[in-house]
């Protein structure tokens, strides 16, 4: 179950810092997307010193690419570990999944075949990442509308042994296993079941929406109660210290974000009792 | 199966029409030229006939909302038609990498725009 001191944050956007600062007291933390801050710039690190002062930040990951087997982005690595000496959060986290091949970069996360062959690969670049970051590494299962071929275990499964394999603690995006399990017609609770409940230390939550047929993470929306009930589930299982809420479009209120934080903290409390 | 050469054509297929194109013409050719078998090729092709292009659009949506946040006046300039002009553009330029990848590629759009301008 969530501890009893889980705690319940946002994911910070530009438009929301000043607003954050004002009303500090609604996060108990917050997540910073780490590209934003891996260009040294005297405003952007003035910002950083400024957050770390205020909050509990924990750096998210978007192009390390743990799922190419090229290897790790290397320079992005190695401006990683930098931000998060400066930072010094509890964790980081980063995604499993592939943004780069054959000297092209993808824009954005793909997803990797659940093989062993793919384990292997993963496991190997999250070794790497570990022996340049001492801080631990929280990994993210990633939304996909469709399944890759070559496929010979769930994703549920494959995090099970990633996390058996590497020591990892696992960020578990409710919203994208929701809309993943949507998008193939399936129920999302019993997929949950395949999951590695017990290394689940933090959960994201957002809101997409519906083109056509498919179901898209756009993180455009608030937090569906399909993906409440979820994370209900979860923190009545997992040992969580913390959950996120993440929003990229339509960016509303900060106090409609806070709300919604506080719903989460609300919920693993509960669970905790 | 190797893992390298299905991201290779993966990535491929997920960011270049041409190549796109050249997969629906003969799936076949395609494959062999990134190194899978007919076996592997076989099951490239359970994907939904849309799965990939879908992802792509995907992709050049979210390069898309970048410009658009970092182009207002191009935006106000070019109103609706912003959408189909970076579209065109994207499906054929690859995006860079690096942290100020989309900066960049807002920036690649705007020189291209006034390249056109100027050509006409």
């Amino acid at each position: 179950m969530a501890a009893a001191e889980a705690k319940a944050g946002i994911s910070l956007r530009r438009a929301h810092a000043a607003e954050a600062f004002l009303r500090a007291e609604a996060l108990d933390l917050i997540e910073i997307v780490a590209d934003h801050y891996l260009q040294p710039h005297p405003r952007r690190n003035r910002g950083l010193a400024a957050l770390r002062e205020r909050f509990t930040i924990v750096p998210h990951g978007l192009d390390l690419s743990l799922g190419s087997a090229e290897g790790l982005n290397v320079p992005y690595l190695r401006a990683l570990a930098t931000l998060v000496d400066v930072v010094r959060p509890p964790y980081w986290s980063e995604h499993v999944a592939f943004t780069r091949a054959g000297g092209r970069a993808i824009g954005h996360l793909a997803p990797i075949p659940y093989t062993d062959e793919a384990l292997e690969v993963v496991a190997r670049n999250v070794a790497r990442a570990q022996s340049a970051i001492a801080v631990p590494l929280a990994l993210e299962n990633i939304a996909c509308p469709f399944d890759v071929p070559f496929a010979t275990m769930t994703e549920g499964a494959f995090f099970k042994r990633l996390v058996e394999r590497t020591g990892c603690s696992m960020l578990l995006d409710v919203a994208n296993l929701y809309y993943n399990a949507l998008n193939r017609g399936t129920d999302p609770f019993r997929l949950l079941d395949e999951y590695p409940l017990d290394a689940v230390v933090q959960c994201h939550l957002a809101g997409g929406h519906r083109s056509q047929a498919t179901w898209i993470d756009s993180h455009a929306q608030p937090v569906p109660e399909g993906v409440w009930q979820l994370f209900e589930n979860v923190a009545a299982r997992a040992p969580l210290k913390a959950a996120i809420v993440e929003r990229d479009e339509n960016l509303p209120a900060f106090s409609e974000l806070a709300a919604e934080a506080a719903r989460a903290r609300s919920i693993m409390r509960r669970c905790a009792a | 199966m190797s893992l390298r050469q299905l991201q290779n054509a993966l990535a491929r297929l997920f960011t270049d029409v041409d190549a796109r194109a050249a997969y629906d013409r003969d799936p076949g050719r395609f494959s062999r030229a990134y190194g899978l078998d007919e076996r592997e090729r076989a099951q490239l092709g359970t994907l939904a006939e849309n799965a990939i292009a879908s992802y792509a659009a995907g992709l050049i949506g979210k390069r898309r909302a970048e410009a658009l946040r970092l182009l207002p006046r191009v935006r106000a300039d070019l109103g609706d038609d912003f959408a189909r002009q970076f579209d065109a553009w994207a499906s054929r330029v690859p995006l860079g990498r690096g942290p100020a990848r989309y900066t960049r590629d807002a920036a690649a759009f705007r020189r291209h725009l006034l390249r056109e301008r100027r050509g006409r």
